[in-house]
């Protein structure tokens, strides 16, 4: 295994640890393994939105779900039922679903594979300052860079902290947005609203428009 | 030739956690300082930043964050009948370089010493009698009182957050806390950090005991937490990379999170880094600094006048930095006078490991630098020393800052050394270990010193620090003793092996141990027996000012750093409201 390998490796490691201590995913157990067979039975209500192969939709800002970790993914319905996450449809939506049906989604979406939409052109702003937040953070603001996180690239680091690469530029945006303003409050340490608060508007544009033209991660079996 | 600069106010050595506390103060009251720091200029971005910080081996292993000593060593030696030779790759200490010091690499222990310890010779005859303490121990009192110091590691505290329980406010007990910790004026900034499962278990099995357990001081934070100085900081996500790593979360307090931003904004203030500093000038009375004398990276020396010479070096450095430039009457140990070079001390450090069943998941990997469970029931004086003859003690804690793949595969005895049966052993343990660290005192002793070596030069050709260190038979006995505890609480665990290994002689250099390196520059009322006042002075050049683990007059039970923060304030308080008021000596000698 290479140096960076192993780098990339530990990264996951430290990020199971911090997921591993939040007190919301120590009830990822509830349930029973998820079923994925039942999930895409289910998921019918949510291809409307979501896209028939988890693509989400760019133009509304609904994100990519395919290939996003099962433990990611029940954590997030569970907190739109719970109120950390605000979203009045998605809330309606997730309280209807028992912690079986959160599982068996969870699992049906993190074994999907879709194309990337990828954006019509290149943002040169993404290229440089977006590519830079992402990768080294902002001395300046006080940032540090997402893929300490969420990976090198923005490939995710499973279980708990999504990839980022190829999702929705305003799906991205919109969810920092949540953060700086509370309506979105659902990590344990307050990560990612200490930080978001420290964003401007045209930091946000162009980081989220460099994670846009990432290549997303293949599903991990 | 040295090129002759502009005076300035104040020349600060070292830009480390002391230097840039000092710096920012003395700055903010109007003075120009310039600051000298040997290594790089570094911040969290890019510097800190992953997957890069995150190698194993380039920092662990590798320890790319520490002094480079092939430019600039220590030689060591056990007693003074044998021939030191130069360290040549950092083992048992790892002495740190670059802008923000060791305050980098840290873990975050942020720990206050007992009452007892600044008057421990007074405390230690009038609890236990005259001849108690073995007679080859030169303990003293430091001069300063612990209610002296007590806003000042408030403020310390309150500088980097530290997350923490108070046991004792204003002497009121409170549950949860150290009930043998000094009074504290009012709680930690920010509450304990959440508890790993191996502190859990160490939890239990300690109540079960009878002892005290209580959450390690961190100063790697519970949660967001926004400074005195306008700073703000994040919450640590245990990704097992704290001690020897720098943070890239922005959740350790190190000078970079805590204080460089704000000093480095003022314009009274001048960071020159790559700046090796050969010594401190003295005027032809030898009672006055004029300035320093440096070489620059590209190689060219420059004279640095000025009226005020703060030394806010690593502990070593401090004592070389005073001998290089003749301030302070060297210690000689054969006739037991002289100053500079005394009372060196080390930290004693024995272990424990409880070898528990499969079914019992530690994840060790999930760490943070101070996050665990301890005792101090057996450290400092809690405990009466009288049936035991020796003084100090340890702390004992679960305290796990890592599950690192190269360097953390915790076997029991028995196991072959490589091949197969250790590599069954480290899948079998790996996972189901609680590691005790058992952290003690050390006290000096007269044959222990600092001085110059009289064969070996660094870089630019000065002489390397000689160190002669041996531990005292008082610090092995207390090992012996607080080792047997730390077993016993791992019995009281479950525990089917329980390996203890308290701390045995001689002392090696080449098994890491830790980096409290203390001693050398040693504060006191008495002339004859420290080289700065109480007020961190250097007795015999009023405008030198030494800070650091070097004023320690002993090394307490626990980890160095808060008392070196308290110090900090305590002197800066002096420097600013006594001498910048009226230069001089601040105390007749």
């Amino acid at each position: 295994m290479s140096a960076a390998m192993r780098s990339i490796k530990l990264i996951g490691a430290a990020c199971v640890a911090m997921a591993a201590l939040s007190q919301h995913a120590l009830r990822a157990d509830d349930a029973a393994p998820g079923s994925a067979a039942h999930g895409a039975q289910l998921a019918s209500t949510c291809s409307g939105c979501h896209g028939q192969h988890g693509e989400g939709l760019a133009a509304s800002g609904f994100p990519r779900l395919a290939g996003q970790a099962a433990p990611y993914l029940a954590k997030q319905l569970r907190d739109y039922a719970g109120g950390t996450r605000e979203n009045a449809v998605m809330a309606s939506f997730a309280k209807a679903l028992s912690a079986q049906d959160i599982a068996d989604l969870a699992a049906y979406y993190s074994t999907l594979s879709a194309p990337q939409a990828k954006p019509a052109r290149e943002d040169a702003r993404a290229a440089t300052s977006g590519r830079m937040l992402a990768n080294l953070g902002d001395a300046r603001a006080g940032v540090q860079g997402c893929g300490n996180c969420h990976g090198p690239g923005g490939r995710g680091e499973a279980p708990l902290l999504p990839y980022l690469a190829g999702q929705h530029a305003g799906y991205l945006a919109a969810q920092l947005g949540a953060w700086q303003q509370g309506t979105r409050h659902n990590d344990s340490g307050e990560q990612m609203a200490a930080l978001a608060k420290k964003l401007s508007a045209a930091d946000i544009a162009a980081v989220s428009a460099y994670y846009a033209m990432q290549t997303p991660p293949t599903p991990q079996p | 030739m040295a090129q002759r600069l502009k005076e300035v106010d104040v020349v600060v050595l070292g830009v480390g956690f002391v230097g840039s506390i000092v710096a920012k103060e003395l700055a903010a009251s109007g003075l120009k300082v310039v600051g000298l720091e040997r290594g790089d200029p570094r911040d969290t971005v890019p510097d800190f930043q992953g997957p890069y910080v995150h190698d194993e081996l380039r920092f662990a292993v590798r320890k790319a964050l520490m002094q480079d000593n092939t430019r600039e060593a220590v030689t060591f030696r056990n007693n003074a009948g044998q021939t030191a030779l130069p360290v040549r790759r950092w083992e048992s200490f790892l002495p740190g370089t670059g802008l923000g010091g060791a305050g980098v690499h840290w873990n975050g222990q942020t720990y206050r010493f007992q009452a007892a310890d600044f008057i421990l010779r007074s405390h230690v005859e009038e609890r236990y009698g005259k001849g108690f303490a073995d007679p080859e121990l030169t303990i003293q009192d430091w001069g300063v009182s612990y209610a002296d110091l007590e806003p000042h590691y408030d403020r310390f505290e309150y500088l980097l957050g530290t997350s923490g329980k108070a046991g004792n406010i204003n002497g009121k007990r409170v549950e949860g806390g150290d009930p043998f910790e000094a009074p504290r004026a009012r709680d930690y900034p920010t509450p304990p950090m959440k508890e790993h499962y191996a502190g859990a278990i160490f939890r239990k099995a300690a109540n079960g005991l009878g002892y005290h357990p209580y959450p390690q001081p961190s100063s790697n934070l519970s949660q967001p937490y926004t400074n005195p100085e306008g700073l703000q900081l994040n919450t640590c996500v245990f990704c097992g990379f704290c001690e020897r790593f720098a943070c890239e979360h922005y959740a350790k307090s190190s000078p970079q999170t805590v204080i460089l931003p704000v000093l480095l904004k003022n314009p009274n203030f001048e960071l020159r880094s790559g700046c090796q500093v050969q010594r401190i000038n003295l005027d032809s009375s030898g009672k006055k600094a004029t300035g320093v004398t440096y070489i620059d990276a590209a190689g060219r020396e420059f004279e640095q006048p000025t009226g005020l010479v703060i030394s806010a070096l690593f502990s070593f450095n401090n004592v070389r930095m005073l001998l290089l430039s003749g301030i302070g009457a060297p210690y000689d140990p054969a006739t037991n006078k002289g100053v500079v070079g005394r009372n060196y001390a080390y930290q004693t450090m024995s272990s424990a490991q409880a070898f528990l069943d499969e079914s019992v998941n530690i994840n060790p990997f999930m760490a943070s630098g101070a996050s665990g469970t301890m005792i101090n029931d057996f450290a400092g004086d809690s405990f009466d020393h009288a049936p035991h003859g020796f003084i100090g003690g340890s702390y004992i804690g679960a305290i796990n800052t890592n599950g690192r793949p190269i360097e953390y595969h915790p076997v029991p005895p028995g196991t072959p050394k490589w091949g197969r049966g250790w590599k069954e052993a480290v899948a079998r343990h790996y996972n189901h270990t609680v590691s005790m660290t058992i952290h003690g005192s050390s006290m000096p002793r007269r044959a222990n010193y600092l001085d110059l070596d009289p064969t070996y030069k660094d870089a630019w050709g000065q002489p390397l620090l000689r160190m002669t260190f041996d531990f005292p038979q008082n610090d092995l006995k207390m090992a012996q003793f607080v080792t047997d505890r730390a077993v016993e609480i791992g019995n009281a665990m479950g525990a089917k092996v329980v390996a203890g290994s308290p701390r045995k002689g001689p002392y090696t250099v080449t098994q890491y141990q830790t980096t409290h390196n203390t001693g050398g520059t040693v504060m006191g009322a008495d002339p004859r027996t420290s080289v700065v006042n109480p007020y961190l002075q250097c007795w015999d050049v009023p405008n030198v000012f030494v800070i650091g683990a070097s004023n320690f007059a002993h090394n307490a039970s626990w980890n160095p750093t808060g008392t070196i923060g308290a110090l900090v304030y305590w002197a800066i308080d002096a420097l600013k409201n006594k001498y910048l008021k009226s230069p001089g000596a601040l105390v007749q000698a």
